[in-house]
């Protein structure tokens, strides 16, 4: 081995203590980037997949019954693959020893073959036998929740009627990857179960014989999905099609997108916030490595080397830590991605993980990293490299200070000698201090982002929930009804008030473009479900028009004062034109919103409702709910406080675990920034904070003017870090947010405080680190010797 | 200005500043064993001169350390006045260099964001009785350097910064390693002077560590060092100014 590589390797031994921090900077970016993307793409990968291989539908549409003849047209229509007619339908569970209400959705399987499309994976048992009366396939995550197994037995209400299902199976489907009842913010797997059972004992429950209520069509390559859609809604019409849908549209795959795409911002910020405090970090050391060798170049220079040997000598030093974090990030990264994409695999229920480890994300990570080293210490090295010899040789003379600007401006008289050898050390090195400041302000940034989606979703439910539906239980009738359920419910014991609504689904078009919804019809001053303007002020229903969530309007290209046309959905399949009356905020789906009395002109019908909304004594939920489900008009009952509790339940344990990671790398992050910033200085400043020790001060005093300048830094680096992470923040609420699904920006206070805290108390345990070292500051040897 | 001086005599009557009794210290360098000190009896007296005159490795350093209060003995006694050094604590060692001993540094350590008079004010606002640092560095013929910082000051006017840095708190003894070691022979002359200086307005004690021969020639005594233990003490009838040393 050379002598120059064996200094370098000794070099590197000698420093251990920074080459590991650095090294454990590259390597949390490199692993927080190789565990996002590989989840990223292993999830995408499992979920294309998965669609190929159980042949997942392109287009969904329900309707109220149709002979089985109309598949025969909907196969003909130009561009469609295969289409399986399906009946299919809500159900009542009843669980023994779970007392919430479980619903769940039965769906028919050809009788004497597998499914065209969205065809079943079987995780245990069989398929139902052809013909059976009882047979069923359970979804699997229902049966896990609940300890179902092959041979148990499930009571379902069917159509009314009470029946014992068997379970023969436990299995899923790529249409339920996410499995939740419409509505629900999170899966729900406790309390919505998914049952496939034969054709045959299903058109009998729900006297479909020969007929269907619901239809799924794949497409050849290069279909227009639109063009299918309206040649299919045209089919169904007359057999009232409710409006078929795309497969972006679908409730599963939607969510698993949204999520997926969620992941994507995340796998790009985070480590690029790393990546660039660790070149920070390499930055400084390297700087600092070079400073205290400067004799050593000079000799090696006197001896010989030449420039491009020495700047390649640190290159290889700088490539040496590169590599250690590479390696310990790309090893870590592999590992988590596996642990975090099965998490999430099993979260969403895919029946089988693909991990991929996508050789680019390996090269990209990679490169990212050597990019932000190599430019990190690509100026000291040229330094370095460039000292004459001579130069190079001398000590370094006294450095050049100037009085800093609070003294110039003229406000020095009061200040003590130390207390300017602070200011003007942070005014000599203002690069230094420049990356320092921003390399804490990152940390700080990082622990706002990390809370963000606690925070977003917490104001988004306050929002939603608790002041744009401030009722108790939500319910939908089986049918339209008269405005006397709602009285009749008043009257029972815990109700406090309750108020009708209709609820129509409807196509809105404005030209070229159209959006499958609900008109929600409400009385003027709706008391339990608010609208709400974008600044959360209540708008109350006009007593014409229509109001449109803000995102809807957008997507349908209208302005207030516009016409547009409304297909219903319903029965009366009647089409009108209103005007848009305005527009209103809302965070979660997109909705039109109108008089009732209006609606129910334009239906026409007598003023009948199709919901309704109740404020009841929440001690006496269960009985209310209890005394409600007798009623046959009632099909579902929500509780708000249920959803709320159901979500959080659902979320928390993700959010703890990304809060937890998050802050404990902002932390380590701060930490190191404020640990090798003291410690630069430290040993920068050694031989004058020594000399001051030996002129008298105390330890007290000279940790004074080497912590002084930290806590500055600190104290100027947590505005500023609130401050990025609010644009961080904006800018991932901003480029997530998608047509269903709006993330209100919102920082709490606990998270601006928490995220302070932290950094203050990284720089804290760095500066008791520091001050040992002070303590231990040998006076005697930088009196005589030269750094 | 010969007649001004109190003889050897008087000081020795006068009082004992320092007193060293037995004194060695070991150091521990890896593997070695160093032995700096062995054994020194030593008494310093108020208002000399003292040159300590030996060559690299004979101890100079050490014992003046060990007086300083930098460093503690490994075995023997060193009385500085009532205080006893021995066994002084950090804080005691710390509280005893910020009031009474002045120091004097080879390569001048100043603070280099601090201008030549807050040098010498960072020193007085911690001293009990200190003198106006525009007062000390007039001492030392700095008075038109004041505002200048350490990069702006040539080797010689740093080191006599230095000087008024130590004198400034009105110390009973300066303590100088080397003070001329990273200067031409004509800026050491300077720096001297000013020492010489100090010592005749102020009456202060200056031990003054050397390997330079010629130096002892403004001591009022010579101590010489040879491997840890005192060579010889002699006193110098014929004080000369640096005015008229040469090397």
């Amino acid at each position: 081995m050379r002598a120059i590589n064996r200094k370098l390797l000794r070099d590197i031994s000698n420093m251990w203590g920074m080459v590991f921090v650095i090294a454990l900077m590259i390597a949390c970016g490199a692993a927080t980037y190789i565990t996002f993307l590989s989840t990223l793409d292993s999830l995408r990968q499992t979920q294309q997949s998965y669609y190929q291989e159980y042949y997942f539908a392109n287009i969904f549409a329900s309707l109220e019954r149709a002979p089985n003849a109309v598949g025969g047209r909907i196969r003909e229509i130009e561009g469609v693959n295969r289409v399986e007619t399906r009946i299919q339908a809500g159900v009542n569970l009843n669980v023994p020893g779970f007392n919430e209400t479980v619903t769940g959705m039965i769906i028919s399987l050809p009788d004497e073959r597998e499914p065209l499309l969205n065809r079943l994976y079987l995780r245990a048992g069989r398929m139902p036998h052809p013909y059976t009366e009882d047979e069923i396939v359970l979804g699997d995550g229902f049966a896990e929740e609940h300890g179902f197994s092959i041979g148990d037995r499930l009571e379902a209400i069917l159509n009314g009627k009470i029946r014992e299902l068997k379970i023969v199976g436990i299995g899923l489907s790529p249409e339920f990857i996410y499995q939740g009842q419409p509505g629900s913010l999170s899966p729900d797997l406790k309390r919505f179960g998914i049952l496939w059972m034969r054709r045959a004992p299903l058109e009998a429950a729900y006297d479909m014989d020969g007929a269907f209520n619901n239809v799924v069509v794949s497409l050849t390559r290069r279909t227009s999905e639109k063009d299918v859609i309206t040649q299919l809604d045209q089919i169904l019409e007359p057999h009232g099609g409710l409006g078929a849908i795309a497969r972006e549209d679908q409730n599963s795959h939607f969510f698993i997108t949204e999520e997926l795409n969620q992941l994507g911002q995340t796998a790009t910020i985070i480590p690029t916030i790393f990546i660039a405090v660790a070149a920070f970090l390499l930055n400084v050391v390297i700087g600092r490595l070079i400073r205290t060798q400067r004799e050593q170049i000079g000799i090696l220079k006197a001896f010989g080397y030449n420039n491009r040997e020495i700047g390649l000598h640190y290159l290889l030093m700088v490539s040496v830590i590169v590599v250690i974090g590479l390696i310990g990030g790309i090893v870590l990264g592999y590992y988590l991605g596996q642990q975090l994409s099965q998490l999430y695999a099993s979260y969403y229920r895919f029946p089988y993980l693909q991990f991929v480890l996508n050789p680019w994300d390996l090269a990209a990570a990679s490169l990212i990293s050597m990019a932000a080293a190599y430019s990190g210490v690509f100026f000291s090295v040229r330094e370095a490299a460039q000292l004459p010899p001579a130069e190079a040789m001398r000590p370094e003379p006294p450095k050049m200070y100037k009085r800093s600007m609070l003294e110039r401006l003229g406000g020095a008289s009061f200040l003590d000698q130390p207390t300017k050898m602070v200011l003007r050390q942070l005014g000599r090195q203002r690069v230094k201090i420049t990356f320092g400041i921003l390399g804490l302000a990152f940390a700080t940034a990082l622990m706002v982002v990390g809370r963000m989606s606690n925070d977003s979703v917490k104001y988004l439910i306050e929002v939603e929930f608790r002041q744009a539906q401030p009722f108790d239980l939500g319910i939908l009738f089986r049918e339209n009804i008269s405005e006397h359920a709602v009285m009749e419910m008043k009257r029972l014991p815990g109700v406090y008030y309750g108020e009708g609504y209709r609820g129509v689904p409807v196509r809105l078009r404005s030209q070229h473009r159209s959006y499958l919804t609900a008109i929600q019809g409400y009385d003027t001053e709706m008391k339990l479900r608010r609208i709400l303007s974008s600044d959360e002020q209540q708008v109350s229903v006009p007593a014409r028009g229509l109001l449109l969530t803000r995102k809807l309007g957008d997507i349908l290209n209208v302005q207030r004062g516009d016409m547009i046309t409304v297909h219903f959905m319903d029965g009366s399949r009647r089409s009108a034109r209103i005007p848009v009356a305005g527009f209103v905020s809302q965070y979660i789906g997109l909705n039109g919103y109108m008089n009732i009395d209006e609606l129910s002109k334009l239906l026409p019908e007598k003023r009948v409702i199709s919901g309704a909304y109740l404020l009841i004594d929440r001690w006496q939920e269960e009985d209310i709910t209890e005394t409600i489900a007798e009623s046959p008009h009632v099909g579902e009952i929500i509780s708000k406080q249920k959803i709320i509790e159901r979500f959080y339940e659902s979320t928390a344990q993700t959010w703890l675990i990304m809060a937890l990671f998050i802050s404990l790398f902002a932390g380590a992050t701060a930490f190191s920034v404020v640990y090798n910033n003291a410690r630069i200085s430290l040993s920068e400043r050694s031989r004058e904070l020594a000399s001051l020790r030996v002129l008298g001060l105390t330890r007290g005093e000279i940790s004074y003017i080497l912590l002084g300048e930290l806590a500055i830094l600190v104290l100027l680096a947590i505005p500023l870090g609130f401050l990025i992470g609010w644009g961080l923040t904006y800018f991932i609420v901003w480029s997530m947010q998608t047509e269903l699904y709006r993330i209100p920006m919102h920082i709490s206070t606990a998270t601006y405080t928490l995220a302070a805290l932290i950094v203050i108390l990284s720089a804290l345990l760095s500066g008791f680190f520091i001050r040992y070292k002070i303590n231990r500051l040998d006076l005697i040897s930088v009196l005589k010797t030269r750094e | 200005m010969q007649e001004k001086q109190p003889s050897v005599e008087t000081l020795k009557a006068n009082q004992i500043i320092f007193s060293a009794r037995e004194l060695t210290k070991t150091y521990q360098m890896g593997v070695v064993q160093v032995q700096a000190l062995r054994g020194i009896d030593l008494e310093i007296y108020a208002g000399e001169i003292v040159v300590l005159l030996g060559a690299s490795g004979s101890g100079k350093s050490t014992l003046v350390n060990i007086l300083g209060g930098l460093d503690t003995a490994t075995e023997g006694e060193v009385r500085y006045r009532d205080i006893e050094l021995t066994h002084a604590s950090e804080k005691e060692l710390t509280s005893f260099r910020r009031l009474n001993v002045g120091f004097v540094f080879q390569f001048y350590n100043l603070i280099p964001s601090l201008t030549a008079r807050e040098n010498v004010a960072i020193v007085t606002e911690i001293a009990e009785n200190p003198m106006k640092p525009e007062e000390a560095l007039a001492l030392v013929n700095l008075a038109d350097r004041m505002d200048h910082f350490p990069a702006q000051l040539s080797g010689g006017e740093q080191q006599r910064v230095a000087i008024a840095r130590a004198v400034a708190k009105n110390p009973d003894v300066l303590l100088c390693d080397e003070p001329t070691g990273a200067l031409d022979s004509q800026t050491g002359i300077v720096v001297l002077k000013a020492l010489q200086n100090v010592n005749q307005r102020l009456g202060t004690a200056t031990v003054l560590i050397t390997h330079n021969v010629v130096i002892g020639g403004m001591a009022d005594r010579i101590i010489s060092l040879h491997d840890g233990k005192i060579a010889g003490i002699r006193e110098n009838e014929h004080k000369v100014s640096p005015d008229q040393m040469e090397w």
